[in-house]
């Protein structure tokens, strides 16, 4: 399978025997038509949705409400991170803690959340901050304690001020650990907001799963799989690609990222 | 050769290094103890010592990164209190010392970054240094794609690029094959003789010792340093095919390991 | 061996001051100040504050008090083995059908190449968007749920299993073909045992997404389970209840976390922790 051409030619084929084999069951019946339709049903409805811009208004505001969740996390949780990381009793204080709420599904807390701050953007944004800065927070604080302390030695013989031991040294040795802290971080963060537009729904990617269960479109459903799906896979390629550039210098070459 | 910073100096002495009866202990076990020596100004000063004779804490308690339990440390007349690029450390473990996010010759010219030079400034002055390890031809490599040996001359060139006064390398060729230290050392030796920087040398090869210094300091197994009485006085330039054969070097020898291991040894004589 | 670090941190004086104490006391007092100040902050603010405030957010003292008194009711530890049942059935289906997949997969290149693209979506499809599908064929039941968690979680340990199996050491590989072992025995012997630690990743993984997934989808369409108290509770005016449901939540996601190193240390003692501090669910 090395040549591209009969690499991609081999997965067009799989991914149209999937289909064909999806689409002779549903229309003989071997699966209700009516609870699982057939792809071209759903390629229909998918078509009419992208022309008449659902799928992009809806798209645009759970993105924003991703971006924004994971931006708070990010700006939060690393500085946080790098605090406790070097400030011992603020570590000693704060960490054990972080790694004792870390396991509790953050999806929980969402009708908690929710009383607080009423039914607004405000709620996913929240949601998705808490989910991923904590695990941020926790990963900064780990890259940094895991920081070969030569680094910082070599910098100080080197005459290396304070300031610049911690930015032009600590951060970008932490930096591969941060990015890869940030891959994970953005898969949880579109899982739990999708939960949250599930559960609370108004717009929104998930609010479009569940208007359309509950008119039972289910070719509209499928739909709007696909293109939760299609989201997901186009962010997490965007993401490692802006990993790659900022910490590119790691020649850790994994044998299959399939994790 | 980088010009003459505007960094203002103290007046200049003719000992760069200046130990007395210094010791370094963690809690109850000594690392080293009592030791006093003071280092002339453009020597090349070696240590010697077995394992775990304290020999590493000895250098990085003059370096600054590691402070004394017991008696005094002064340096270019001033006592040692922190690290500092006039007294640069050159690591052992050079490949967790070279920063990996950097190229090659942008970690050459951190030091100078570090003491205020503009990038551009900073590079062409790199340039300069990685010409004198030889490596100005893989400026733009990174470090996980040179050699061991090379990799331990960009730390080198690294250092020189801070301009210290007094170089301190913790076994720096400990980690190469036999032919690569050769090499390094006769391009080490290249370097001081151009320099005519002040060198602290530490090694567990005594033969490298031998080779390389003016002087050598032995600490025993028990982190007692004893300076060796004569003075190294082997001719100048030193050459591995010729040195190690000359009379006198066998008798330095015999006495470096006798007062290592503390064994009377037959008089060669 | 206490080194005086070079670049001082801002505690060490601090520390200086207070080391004349005993240090068993230092550790569990400065350990405490994290949940200390979470409850202390958790009070003030719930007595405090606009009516909303302290009907919403009752006072620690109360949710334990609720806390207290459901358990020992025996009604949260119902719905908590409710939420167990949802999550391990789901949990054991990923694993039986990954595991078996992934080393299919991995046995036929040819397949797991084609499938690649196919593979990759649905890794990447976050599992609760395929809930309302599920409720809609399977209805609001616990099958729902198991089978929501049991989709969320098969992709990585599928995924896992066939790169712990491709990525196995041709040395490994060939000492099989010298001794002439194939097949089945070199399968269970060799093979398994020199992927388990990717499998165990993978499986790891899966665990936390079920049970997360569980949880979610307990709150969303559930009729038991400690999710579905969560969000009856809440509809309800009675958050006391709710929050002592999410204690409860706590409580098992933090049994099964447990439960889950435990078991890989067992299984897998030589698998090496990956190093780089990446936190994974």
């Amino acid at each position: 399978m090395r040549r591209p051409l009969i690499r991609i030619s081999s997965q067009i084929t799989a991914l149209l025997l999937l289909l064909a084999c999806w689409e002779i069951s549903s229309r003989s019946g071997l699966l209700n038509s009516r609870l699982v339709p057939p792809p071209t049903r759903v390629m229909d409805s998918l078509w009419v949705g992208l022309r008449d811009g659902v799928f992009l208004d809806d798209t645009t505001i759970s993105l924003r409400r991703l971006l924004i969740g994971l931006g708070v996390a990010v700006s939060v949780g690393v500085p946080t991170g790098l605090l406790f990381g070097r400030i011992r009793p603020l570590r000693s204080a704060f960490y054990p803690l972080l790694k004792f709420v870390f396991p509790i599904p953050v999806a929980a807390l969402i009708p908690v959340v929710l009383v607080i701050t009423g039914i607004r953007d405000l709620l996913y944004v929240s949601i998705v901050a808490l989910a991923t800065g904590i695990p941020m927070i926790i990963a900064t604080v780990d890259a940094v304690r895991q920081t070969d302390p030569i680094l910082l030695e070599t910098g100080a013989t080197l005459g290396a001020p304070r300031v610049s031991l911690f930015s032009r040294i600590l951060i970008p040795a932490i930096l591969p650990r941060i990015v890869h802290a940030s891959y994970v971080s953005f898969a949880i963060g579109l899982i739990v907001l999708i939960t949250a537009e599930i559960l609370v729904s108004t717009r929104g990617l998930g609010h479009i799963l569940v208007l359309a269960q509950r008119q039972y479109r289910v070719a509209d459903m499928f739909a709007g799989i696909v293109v939760i799906g299609v989201i997901g896979m186009t962010l997490s390629a965007v993401v490692r690609a802006l990993g790659k550039r900022l910490a590119g210098w790691e020649e850790v070459y994994l044998a299959k990222e399939w994790t | 050769m980088a010009a003459a910073d505007e960094r203002p100096r103290p007046m200049p002495t003719d000992t760069a290094i200046e130990l007395d009866r210094a010791g370094r202990s963690f809690g109850h076990t000594v690392a080293f103890g009592d030791v006093s020596f003071s280092v002339a100004r453009h020597s090349f000063v070696a240590i010697v010592g077995a394992s775990g004779s304290g020999k590493t804490t000895l250098l990085r308690c003059i370096a600054g990164l590691e402070r004394l339990t017991s008696g005094t440390a002064r340096a270019l007349g001033e006592p040692i209190e922190a690290p500092s690029p006039r007294r640069v450390y050159v690591f052992q473990d050079y490949s967790r010392s070279l920063f990996a996010w950097r190229s090659v010759i942008r970690n050459v010219a951190f030091p100078l970054e570090m003491s205020g030079v503009t990038k551009a400034e900073a590079r062409s002055r790199a340039m300069d240094q990685l010409a004198l390890v030889g490596l100005d031809h893989r400026a733009d490599a990174f470090p996980w794609q040179l050699s061991g040996g090379m990799q331990q001359r960009v730390a080198i060139a690294r250092a020189l690029a801070a301009d210290p006064e007094i170089l301190l390398m913790d076994e720096p060729f400990g980690a190469v094959d036999a032919q690569t230290r050769m090499g390094l050392q006769l391009a080490l030796l290249d370097i001081w003789q151009r320099l005519h920087k002040t060198i602290v040398f530490v090694t567990h090869d005594i033969d490298e010792a031998l080779f390389l210094a003016d002087r050598v300091i032995v600490l025993n197994a028990r982190g007692y340093g004893l300076v060796l009485d004569d003075e190294v006085n082997l001719p100048r330039p030193r050459s591995h095919s010729e040195t190690p054969v000359m009379t006198r070097y066998g008798v330095l020898r015999s006495q470096v390991l006798q007062i290592l291991f503390e064994v009377p040894v037959k008089d060669p004589r | 061996m206490e080194r005086e670090s070079v670049t001082p941190t801002m505690g060490e004086s601090v520390q200086a001051k207070v080391r004349s104490l005993p240090l068993w006391l230092i550790q569990v007092a400065v350990g405490l100040t994290g949940p200390a100040v979470l409850i202390a902050s958790w009070w003030y603010l719930s007595i405090s504050g606009s009516d909303v405030r302290s009907r919403y957010l009752p006072s620690p003292a109360k949710v334990a008090a609720v806390f207290g008194e459901a358990t020992s009711r025996g009604l949260l530890i119902l719905e908590a083995w409710s939420t167990l049942v949802h999550f391990a059935l789901g949990f054991l289906i990923a694993a039986g059908v990954g595991i078996v997949t992934g080393i299919t997969l991995a046995r036929f290149q040819a397949l797991s190449t084609a499938l690649h693209p196919v593979l990759n979506f649905l890794r990447n499809l976050p599992g609760i968007a395929v809930l309302p599908v599920f409720a809609l064929i399977l209805g609001l039941s616990g099958a729902t749920i198991s089978g929501v968690a049991a989709f969320a979680s098969v992709w990585f340990i599928l995924l896992n299993t066939a790169a712990g199996v491709e990525t196995m050491d041709p040395v490994t590989l060939d000492t099989t073909r010298v001794f002439g072992v194939t097949g089945w025995r070199r399968l269970i012997h060799v093979i398994l045992p020199s992927a388990a630690p990717r499998i165990a990743t993978g499986l790891r993984l899966g665990l936390g997404i079920a049970l997360v997934v569980s949880v979610s989808s307990e709150i969303i369409i559930g009729r038991s389970g400690l999710g579905f108290v969560i969000a009856q509770s809440m509809a309800t005016l009675r958050p006391a209840r709710a929050y002592a449901a999410i204690i409860a939540v706590g409580l098992v996601a933090w049994a099964v976390f447990y439960a889950g190193e435990k078991l890989e240390a067992r299984v897998v003692p030589w698998a090496k922790q990956e190093a780089r501090g990446a936190t994974t669910r």
